[in-house]
């Protein structure tokens, strides 16, 4: 009830669905040669972390901040069911606002950019994406739970969400590097063991992960799915684990 | 006598500083119980442990028989309800909303009351108003008709006349009242404004830095703060047949002083005891109000 009535969802929603018309208006315009659809069905999701960050902080921030978070600790029976009602429903929401988006992206870019979207790797990278949003909205859901302020929620989601953009451009631009460029050895070439741990932290951080999403090219989507599928476990677990002995005030 | 609450040497430590220092209270079963204390004196840190916002560091306390450490605390938890420093609500809904969501998460599925409590509160007219904007008083009540909403037991109240006007704290009085008279709820109030919560109170806990210094009934606090003349004088064994035969309320303090619970005739008394060879050294019309009545035991503490 409180997501359906959430002025910070609607925002949420309203911006990111901005972002895929802005982008396509850009690809549209100011490129000089046809902008194939795969191009920007996925491009929002490049803001799609920062996003969320404000979305969830101060989804669950506004628990603390007006003290409802109280009543709740009242009638649970145990506080891990508080802390995965919360991750449960920022995850849906999450959810909710990628699927908009690129619903919105795919079927109104049809109309201006050229249909080169295999309709079996659409499937496969949106539901890629799926495992993306979950990871999202548990890691910021824990965070803003274990800040247990409004203020703090939105200052550390939001620092992290930078963060992580920033890695992942760093990471990005390291693993886009080829091996050999026009048949000489490429001296930024990283390969070996730091090649496969700058892979494992691309793919760790969400916004590496939408960064591939939006390029359309998924390096590897087994230990990107693996990955999710362990965040979207460890963050409740750590959430439960610590909030059960929190003091609240 | 049935207890709600009994707390048993509950300690609290936060860091080095000992919030709670051993407190051991009982609120007894349909009172009104009136937590006396100065600011950071503990009450609120109680009531939070209590609500368990937050975990004791030491000993122990009962909810209707069952212990904190119990795995069934929480189900005996829902029997009780609580407006902890300020009444939580939702600032961007209105007060149906609220409650809607009160009883969302107590897991009742049926709105039925929710009219009821609002016409209880008188928040029956705010319409879509949200309650962000509504007046600290409204809000004071919106806090305590979102805790009765399942029908508790036991009703905790934290400073719940805290910044409001004259009106305001009639209207939180006569609420508390009702809900304790009709409803048979046991209300734990916290408040350092003593005088109201002498018009409240059936049973006083007084805290402070942490300890309960006393616990007592009305009654026996009444007593405590009755008016009397309070006389010096140089035999209080004298006094004392002389008081019987002018048949006054009396009580010796010492072998010096002596207070009498009755307006005397000053001028009787001092030829009767002039009679007898004994002096009046002082005479002294003493009213102890609520507040200097918990002064005096907090400077007794401190003594």
């Amino acid at each position: 009830m409180r997501l359906r009535n959430s002025i910070a969802f609607r925002i949420s929603l309203i911006v990111m669905l901005l972002f895929s018309a802005v982008f396509m208006f850009i690809q549209a315009t100011a490129m000089d040669y046809t902008v194939p659809l795969s191009r920007v069905i996925f491009l929002p999701i490049s803001m799609y972390g920062v996003t969320m960050a404000a979305f969830v902080s101060v989804f669950v921030g506004t628990d603390f901040s007006d003290g409802f978070i109280r009543n709740k600790l009242l009638v649970t029976d145990r506080r891990s069911t508080l802390v995965l009602s919360q991750i449960i429903v920022n995850s849906v929401a999450c959810v909710t606002v990628y699927c908009t988006v690129t619903a919105f992206s795919a079927g109104v870019g049809r109309f201006f950019f050229e249909n080169n979207v295999n309709n079996a790797d659409l499937i496969l990278y949106f539901l890629w994406g799926i495992g993306m949003c979950l990871s999202t909205g548990c890691m910021f859901s824990v965070i803003s739970i274990l800040c247990g302020n409004k203020t703090h929620a939105v200052i550390v989601c939001m620092g992290l969400a930078f963060g992580m953009l920033f890695l992942c451009m760093h990471t990005n631009a390291v693993l886009v590097q080829q091996e050999y460029k026009d048949g000489v050895l490429n001296p930024h070439y990283t390969g070996g063991i730091k090649r496969i741990i700058y892979g494992i932290l691309h793919d760790a951080n969400p916004c590496g992960q939408a960064a591939q999403l939006s390029a359309w090219e998924v390096w590897n989507p087994v230990r990107g799915f693996l990955i999710n599928l362990l965040m979207i476990f460890i963050w409740p677990a750590l959430g439960c684990g610590v909030f059960q002995r929190k003091d609240i005030k | 006598m049935e207890y709600v609450l009994k707390t048993n040497a509950l300690c609290k430590t936060y860091r080095s500083f000992h919030a709670l220092n051993g407190v051991t209270m009982n609120v007894p079963k349909g009172s009104i119980y009136g937590f006396v204390g100065k600011n950071g004196a503990g009450k609120t840190t109680l009531i939070r442990l209590i609500c368990g916002l937050h975990y004791p560091t030491s000993g122990d306390y009962t909810l209707y028989g069952t212990k904190n450490s119990d795995g069934t605390i929480a189900r005996t938890r829902r029997r009780m309800s609580a407006v902890v420093e300020t009444p939580s609500f939702y600032g961007d809904m209105n007060a149906v909303d609220n409650i809607k969501m009160q009883y969302t998460i107590l897991g009742l599925s049926s709105y039925d009351d929710t009219d009821d409590l609002l016409k209880l509160a008188r928040l029956n007219d705010t319409g879509k108003k949200k309650a962000k904007h509504f007046s600290l008083g409204m809000k004071q009540r919106l806090g305590i008709a979102m805790a009765l909403c399942g029908n508790p037991d036991f009703l905790i109240l934290d400073e719940p006349t805290n910044g409001l006007d004259p009106q305001g704290i009639v209207e939180i009085r006569e609420l508390i009242l009702r809900l304790n008279q009709e409803r048979k709820i046991t209300v734990l109030i916290s408040s350092h404004i003593l005088d109201e919560l002498s018009k409240l109170a059936t049973h006083y806990g007084f805290i402070d830095k942490g300890k309960i210094i006393k616990e007592m009934s009305s009654d026996e606090l009444d007593s405590a703060c009755q008016k009397c003349v309070r006389l010096s004088v140089t035999d209080t064994t004298v006094l004392s047949g002389v008081l019987d035969d002018m048949r006054l309320e009396y009580k010796v303090i010492d072998n010096a002083e002596c207070d009498i619970y009755a307006k005397p005739n000053i001028t009787e008394l001092a030829l009767a005891m002039a009679k007898e060879n004994c002096e009046i050294l002082s005479v002294q019309e003493r009213n102890q109000s609520l507040e200097s009545f918990f002064l005096s035991l907090v400077g007794d503490e401190e003594r």
